[in-house]
């Protein structure tokens, strides 16, 4: 067991240099990376320490572009039971990898990084997150008995019912310019709408001020301009520096993040907004709400994940991740009845 | 109901693809902008101000199409063409109360570029009766006399093709997408009869393959000697083609032009800097005369275009996806 060298690995992390590869400003690169390590404090990491499994020898965590805070946890619990993980990076980008490696080496934690996909068929635990064809190839690739944990294509939404909300809210899309599994793609609201644009909107560009937006990738650009396209054919638009603001019908809903640029859709009350969401479902992920009552019914309408709005992006340790039990199934489970 | 003032609209089109009038693109363009504002709801809605240039049209993006209707032909009436990305669920649907326009432009380009284009055809794409919603098709159709078409859902059929070319005694013209060709060159024992004239079209990168364009070139000039290998370039939400030649840069026709803009802001930029391609094709009166594509490219003084491929991040999407479909399916 490791984790006093995790906890050692996290403070060094935490005192060094603004994160350099993110696609993020760096006010938003810092602010996203204290977050992530927030989620790793004493308390979570005792608690981790405590469930009962065997350490992989080793695993292979392949990370995602997006969230370039997403492999910490993992590493985090891995590393702290005594796992072996390598890290593999997207080709030609490392993102954090490297300063979390050399942190962990300064630590004598075994972490490492590799751009090397053939390094996915070489462990007993695979961790992958990615788009959907990105998991089929992992699966195909993995050894046989090898566990892959798979964590594909998720969107979130949230479900904002008091004016006060909207502050938060601009929390949740300012974290990783929106570009999360967790971040809210769509925002459902029963309260007027113009006044919920307008307030909003304020958030939104007071955000902007303090978190500037990252780099917007050329793709990202042109989806962000069909976007404001259609909703400026039927439904409306609102944009300012750093960020915009479509509103479409519901049948419109398109359950794929841009960086800083939320769908909002009007409904009349909570089961219409769960009723928006229907043909979606599979790829739910998070639900922020400021309803407190809203909880089940949102889990029954297949939400993996509820939690209170401006707290989508920072999920705590231990937690379901996915509906899957993540903290026990990174380990071995084992039963002797001997 | 046709709307009102197409006819008209139409004839100043038909008059400039002749040249039979001495119109000004960019002033034709401005019209054809104007009469679709007043016609289509989708142009009215992401029109604002006043627009002085042709370069200031405001551009439909591709995925509109996918989305909305686009343009004066209402649903279930006209001709639709649809594009093939069939695992992204939606197609993009370009609709037109007819083909005249298309047809007329198609032809006179396709002759001005390939003079030597061979009236007999054998096509390794899907068959322009069974998928009437593929423009390709459609437009390879109306370009000579199709002998038959070899992409079926399981890909190319190799040995129809060869059995069928070993009867020809003259030239022909073999369209095929990049996908197709690169099966056909690898599975096959290929041969044309001299002076006959390869077209290839569609992206060479695609969702579980991708392949080197100058190495397929090389391939098909090996295996093809004494005839010619040309390139196209459309899309199904465009109604005009560019056509060109290997290692070159595509020549559009005098009534299509086309623009690179940051990808980012949609600013436009000047000659021969690197963006995202739009254009605007005085052909596609019954829809949107701007188009905004996913394709990165250079745009050259003359006009020409350097495609450089699709934006980078931006999901594979086109006509070679069937064949390429048919190969995963087979594989997997």
């Amino acid at each position: 067991m490791s984790w006093h060298l995790v906890r050692r690995w996290r403070d060094k992390l935490a005192a060094a240099e603004p994160p350099r590869f993110t696609g993020l400003s760096t006010e938003g690169a810092v602010a996203a990376r204290d977050a992530a390590l927030g989620a790793l404090d004493d308390g979570s990491l005792d608690t981790v320490a405590r469930v009962d499994v065997r350490a992989f020898e080793s695993a292979v965590v392949v990370a995602a572009r997006t969230v370039f805070t997403a492999p910490l946890e993992w590493c985090a619990v891995l590393l702290g039971r005594g796992t072996r993980v390598v890290l593999k990076m997207p080709a030609g980008e490392p993102g954090w990898a490297p300063e979390l490696v050399e942190a962990a080496e300064a630590c004598s934690l075994p972490l490492s990084w590799t751009e090397d996909r053939s390094v996915v068929a070489r462990h007993p635990l695979v961790v992958a997150m990615g788009s959907d064809a990105t998991i089929a190839e992992i699966r195909a690739t993995a050894r046989a008995d090898a566990r892959v944990l798979a964590h594909g294509h998720k969107f979130s939404v949230c479900w904002v019912t008091k004016p006060e909300s909207w502050r938060a809210l601009a929390q949740d899309l300012a974290l990783y310019d929106t570009r999360g599994c967790m971040s809210p793609v769509v925002i459902l609201t029963p309260l007027p709408l113009e006044e919920a644009l307008d307030d909003l909107s304020v958030a939104m560009a007071r955000l902007q001020e303090r978190y500037p937006r990252g780099a917007i990738a050329p793709m990202e650009g042109a989806a962000i301009r069909a976007r404001s396209a259609l909703a400026r054919t039927v439904g409306q638009e609102r944009t300012g520096f750093g960020w915009a603001i479509h509103v479409v019908p519901t049948e419109h809903i398109e359950p794929t993040p841009l960086p800083r640029t939320p769908t909002l859709v009007s409904v009349a009350n909570l089961a219409e907004a769960i009723a928006a969401l229907e043909p979606h479902v599979g790829s739910l992920g998070t639900v922020g709400t400021d309803e407190a009552g809203s909880a089940e019914r949102w889990l029954d309408g297949g939400a993996c994940r509820v939690c209170s709005v401006g707290k989508m992006q920072r999920p705590p340790l231990v937690r379901m991740h996915d509906g899957q039990p993540w903290l026990v199934t990174t380990g071995r489970a084992v039963w002797s009845e001997v | 109901m046709r709307p009102a003032g197409r006819s008209e609209i139409v004839s100043r089109v038909e008059a400039f693809i002749l040249g039979q009038s001495d119109e000004v693109f960019g002033i034709l363009a401005l019209d054809l902008h104007e009469w679709q504002r007043s016609h289509s709801q989708v142009t009215a809605a992401l029109s604002a101000g006043e627009i002085a240039t042709w370069r200031e049209l405001p551009a439909v993006p591709v995925d509109l199409f996918k989305r909305v209707p686009v343009g004066t032909v209402p649903e279930g009436q006209g001709v639709a063409f649809a594009t093939s990305g069939t695992t992204q669920g939606r197609r993009g649907v370009h609709r037109t109360w007819d083909t005249s326009l298309y047809d007329l432009g198609a032809l006179r380009w396709a002759r001005a570029c390939v003079p030597q284009l061979p009236e007999r055809s054998h096509a390794l794409l899907l068959d322009s009766d069974l998928h009437p919603e593929s423009s390709l098709s459609h437009m390879v159709d109306r370009l000579g006399a199709v002998q038959g078409w070899y992409l079926t859902e399981t890909g190319v059929d190799i040995q129809a093709l060869e059995a069928a070319l070993a009867a020809e005694s003259g030239p022909v013209f073999v369209p095929c997408t990049a996908f197709a060709l690169a099966e056909w060159l690898e599975r096959g024992t290929p041969q044309l009869p001299q002076g006959s004239v390869v077209m290839v079209t569609g992206g060479f990168k695609g969702r579980v393959r991708a392949f080197d364009a100058e190495s397929l070139y090389v391939a098909a000039r090996r295996a093809f000697v004494g005839s010619d290998i040309v390139t196209e370039y459309g899309m199904t939400e465009l109604s005009s083609q560019l056509w060109g030649v290997p290692g070159e840069p595509y020549r559009p026709p005098p009534w299509l032009k086309a623009l690179a803009v940051d990808p980012v802001s949609g600013e436009v930029l000047s000659t021969d800097q690197a963006g995202q391609l739009r254009f605007v094709d005085l052909c596609n009166v019954d829809s949107a005369v701007c188009i905004e594509t996913l394709d990165a490219g250079v745009v050259h003084d003359d006009g020409s275009v350097t495609l450089l491929g699709r934006l980078a991040g931006s999901v594979a999407r086109g006509c070679s996806l069937t064949v390429e479909e048919a190969w995963s399916r087979r594989t997997g």
